[in-house]
């Protein structure tokens, strides 16, 4: 465990660099770049060394060095500066830079990050359902009880009891503590009582196309919206559970793994996709606990007599449903028949514009900007 | 045979399989001739030791975001697997060393004969000789007094005054390290150097003799160049220039006495590094020569042992072409050296020898390669150990050459594989430590401002680095700051173009930096 000290040391540093990482942060998601470098609970930003200047030379107009093997005179030797050093292995000795700012990575925590996100891009929050009472009965250890397990004897009162019982009863004397010990009438123990916590539970349904049509590139952005959504709708709950759905001509569950990598060669019907949705919640998510989001993800290519029947269901998912988010990715206009179908029928009226959000991915800057289509209510201006 | 070290904190400090091996191995380097001090030997879990890694070995430093900002990149290091900590060894009687618990046994044994060949260096080699081995109490006691300062004058201003501190602390003499510190610590005023003495000096004799003895010409002579002196006082101070910058300010400049503390403490700590960053390749080589020495040729790797540690070795001295990497270097070199003094390839009679064959295959079964190491450890610093043994011969069998950054396509290039130009580019990183040589050349330079000098031997300054440096000494001496240096400018288009060297001055006052052309002083 790292000191005080080291901590001490480490929160100044964090103070000092905090605007810098901030600066950067924020053009990222401006210019709509992702954080492409991630941990389970926080993400990398590279930042500028803090250096304290000295007299030192100015950088070399090579920038090179000396290097042994076996090479002769043109050959290429390495890849350019992204850091310059051999390694870590011998800290604290900090040798000599080459005057041009080097620069480190600082690790940031995921809830800073999000934090940044959603005041970046003007995220609302993501509200639990209002007629559901999602009561939770949960313990908390906040009795005393004059039984109970021994583990649980609380020291401090049974002491207490047995020192005023004794000064009570004249037998105290400060000098001769022997007659000083509990008695049973003295043990009290620590014990619960059951609390209702409103609790929030979220289920995400992450649906999509695995036909031919879908290539790595449309999935690898489907990949890093989903990472997003992910995240952004668990900042909200205190229980997720996340669902993965793939569908080509039937649709079926599965793991997060299968669904970024499975491919399949058939055809495309995404009611099926959506009959297994709704299946699943009325199955597994009673509403009045869960809060359901439903995001689907392909490249808008349908069987055209399929779409009237994904209107059908979809007009029973909103009920369940917080939220229905509809991305088309890399649409080409003249296959993809659902969404306009889907707009149209928003339009009408049939439905619910407040549930059911639709947006368009095109290349991997879009990413944010199709975040935030998502997640802001369809009444209001998105300001892109 | 004495093992002439005890280890005393062994039992609480290393886990019982390698408590049972290193006295072997240490009997085994000692065996051999290395000559260290008494070891601590430590075991941390790897978050402690990346702690004391960004304190740089001493477990209480005064208060610095440096070390936070040295923690967060080692940690983030490890945790993402693109470095791994292996060893932390300090300078100090008894020397500490940290090792990782939970690396492989191989590689903990390893690090102790590698640990224990660097205390024997710290030990012996001369650069060292005055070198406070009593480090790990200083340092705390400064890490003490600081806090105090601290929280007697407020956190904001001690912590500015310390980044000034901090930002100077290399201008200081690097021949600190072959005297002895205490002789030039700071001392009181010295009235001498601004009043030259009034007499004229004469030589004793009886009053008939005096005008043979000390003819009126010759004193004449001693008040004129008196007369200089003064004059040359009066604009001029100190006299000759000055390389212990930091020293010079806290005798001579008008700061709190806290202040000079600060300065005095930081430059200490500065000296103790010092040698260090003098002999960085040579010590490396030295100590990854004997970890390699112990654990392969004694076998004490075992067969088993002998793939961990050939992949520990591989870590830290391999890597495709051993792009700057110190350690490799040193450590090809002693290997090197050795084969020379162990085959008498030295001398006149070798030198003068002409014929190839004769000279490759030249073995005269001297076996002196051990006794010239050791002389070599205790006797070389970086530049006159490369300066001595990266000869012609080691620079060509070892296909040494020079790379350069291609712009164009952000690729490292080779340039060029003659030795000369290799040589003195391996020289140079080294001279001072690869820093600039400063000098103040005089502190009453029109009167009230400070003037420095950089000793240019063809290559200039950055600039930015150097503005804000001399913020820093601005904030220190509050008295405008001149630098003298060469610009270096290119002149002419396209063939003709050719780089000139212009004499320039700078000058920071009050935030603003500002150049000036001919500045002679």
């Amino acid at each position: 465990m790292p000191s005080r000290r080291i901590r001490e040391d480490h929160r100044e540093y964090r103070d000092i660099v905090h605007d810098n990482v901030d600066d950067k942060l924020k053009k990222h998601i401006k210019s709509g770049q992702r954080i492409s470098r991630r941990g389970k609970d926080f993400v990398i930003v590279r930042v500028p060394q803090i250096e304290l200047p000295s007299f030192r030379y100015g950088a070399p107009s090579d920038g090179g060095g000396i290097g042994n093997g076996e090479v002769s005179e043109g050959d290429e030797v390495g890849e350019g500066p992204q850091q310059q050093g051999q390694g870590g292995n011998q800290p604290g000795e900090g040798g000599e830079g080459s005057g041009e700012g080097r620069e480190m990575d600082v690790g940031i925590s995921m809830d800073a990050y999000f934090d940044m996100i959603g005041e970046e891009l003007q995220l609302p929050n993501l509200l639990p359902k209002e007629n559901g009472e999602m009561v939770k009965e949960k313990i908390k250890w906040n009795r005393i009880a004059k039984v109970g397990n021994n583990s649980l004897l609380h020291k401090r009162k049974t002491l207490k009891n047995a020192f005023k019982r004794l000064i009570s009863s004249g037998d105290y004397n400060e000098e001769d503590l022997s007659n000083f010990y509990p008695i049973k009438e003295d043990k009290e123990f620590r014990s619960w009582s059951s609390v209702e916590m409103p609790d929030t539970n979220a289920a995400i349904f992450f649906v999509s196309d695995i036909s031919a049509s879908m290539d790595d590139e449309k999935r690898s952005l489907i990949r890093e919206l989903c990472w997003y959504l992910d995240n952004w709708v668990q900042r909200f709950y205190q229980e997720t559970q996340v669902k993965y759905i793939v569908h080509d001509h039937h649709a079926q569950e599965v793991d997060q793994e299968k669904f970024y990598k499975y491919k399949s060669g058939g055809g495309t019907q995404i009611s099926s996709a959506f009959h297994l949705v709704n299946d699943i919640i009325e199955k597994a998510f009673p509403l009045n606990e869960w809060n359901i989001y439903v995001f689907y993800l392909s490249d808008g290519e349908n069987f055209g007599s399929d779409n009237d029947l994904c209107v059908e269901y979809l007009k029973t998912m909103q009920k369940y449903a917080n939220l229905i988010g509809i991305t088309e990715v890399k649409a080409v206009r003249s296959w993809a028949t659902f969404l306009p179908h889907i707009e149209k029928e928003i339009s009408t009226g049939t439905l619910d514009s407040e549930k059911i959000v639709t947006a368009t991915m095109q290349d991997a800057s879009d990413v944010f900007k199709t975040l935030k289509k998502l997640l802001t209510p369809s009444n209001e201006e998105v300001p892109f | 045979m004495g093992i002439a070290w005890e280890i005393d904190s062994l039992n609480e400090g290393v886990s019982p399989e390698l408590a049972k091996l290193i006295p072997e191995c240490l009997q085994a380097c000692y065996d051999n001739g290395l000559d260290p001090y008494p070891l601590v030997i430590e075991e941390f879990d790897a978050d402690e030791i990346v702690e004391i890694a960004a304190y740089g070995g001493f477990p209480v430093r005064y208060p610095h975001f440096n070390f936070g900002q040295q923690f967060e990149q080692l940690h983030h290091q490890y945790h993402s697997g693109m470095g791994k900590i292996y060893e932390m060894v300090v300078n100090t009687d008894p020397t500490y060393m940290y090792l990782q618990r939970n690396n492989p046994i191989v590689d903990n044994l390893t690090v102790v004969a590698h640990a224990t060949a660097h205390s024997d260096f710290f030990k012996n080699n001369i650069m060292f000789k005055h070198t406070n081995r009593n480090m790990m109490n200083v340092m705390a006691n400064h890490s003490d007094k600081i806090r105090m300062y601290m929280d007697r004058f407020g956190r904001k201003k001690v912590k500015d005054f310390l980044n000034a501190a901090l930002a100077i602390d290399d201008l200081i003499d690097p021949s600190l390290c072959y005297r002895e510190s205490s002789l030039k610590k700071a001392t009181k005023f010295n009235f001498e150097d601004r009043q030259p003495r009034e007499h004229v000096s004469r030589m004793d004799t009886k009053e008939y003799m005096q005008k043979y003895v000390n003819p009126s010409h010759y004193i004449e002579k001693q008040r004129r160049e008196r007369e200089e002196r003064t004059k040359l006082a009066e604009s001029k101070f100190p006299l000759q220039p000055e390389r212990d910058i930091m020293l010079f300010i806290i005798n001579h400049c008008r700061l709190e006495p806290w202040q000079q503390n600060i300065l005095s403490m930081i430059r200490d700590e500065s000296i103790y590094y010092q040698p260090q960053g003098m002999t960085k390749v040579l010590n490396e080589g030295w100590a990854s020569y004997w970890d390699s020495y112990i654990m392969a040729t004694c076998n004490f790797a075992g067969d088993d042992g002998i793939f961990d540690y050939a992949k520990h070795h591989a870590g830290v001295l391999g890597g495709k072409y051993n792009m700057n990497n110190p350690y490799k270097l040193g450590n090809t070199l002693l290997r090197d050296i050795e084969d020379r003094w162990n085959k008498g390839k030295f001398g006149k009679e070798y030198e003068m020898c002409d014929n190839g064959d004769e000279k490759r295959y030249w073995n005269k079964n001297l076996n002196l390669g051990r006794e010239k190491l050791y002389e070599v450890r205790e006797m070389y610093n970086d530049v006159t150990f490369l300066n001595e043994f990266f000869t012609k011969d080691f620079c060509e069998k070892h296909e040494y050459f020079e790379y350069a950054l291609d712009k164009s396509t952000n690729k490292y290039v080779v340039v060029s594989k003659d030795y000369k130009r290799i040589k003195k580019k391996l020289i140079d990183r080294h001279i001072n430590m690869g820093r600039p040589v400063i000098y103040l050349e005089n502190m009453k330079y029109k009167n009230t401002e400070i003037l420095l000098r950089h000793d240019f031997e063809g290559r200039p300054l950055d600039i930015k680095y150097a503005t804000g440096t001399m913020a820093y000494l601005h904030e220190i001496i509050k008295k405008p700051i001149n630098i003298l240096t060469y610009d270096v400018i290119e002149e002419g288009y396209g063939e003709a173009k050719e780089s000139v060297e212009v004499e320039v001055r700078y000058r920071y006052n009050n935030g603003e930096m500002k150049r000036y052309e001919g500045g002679k002083v």
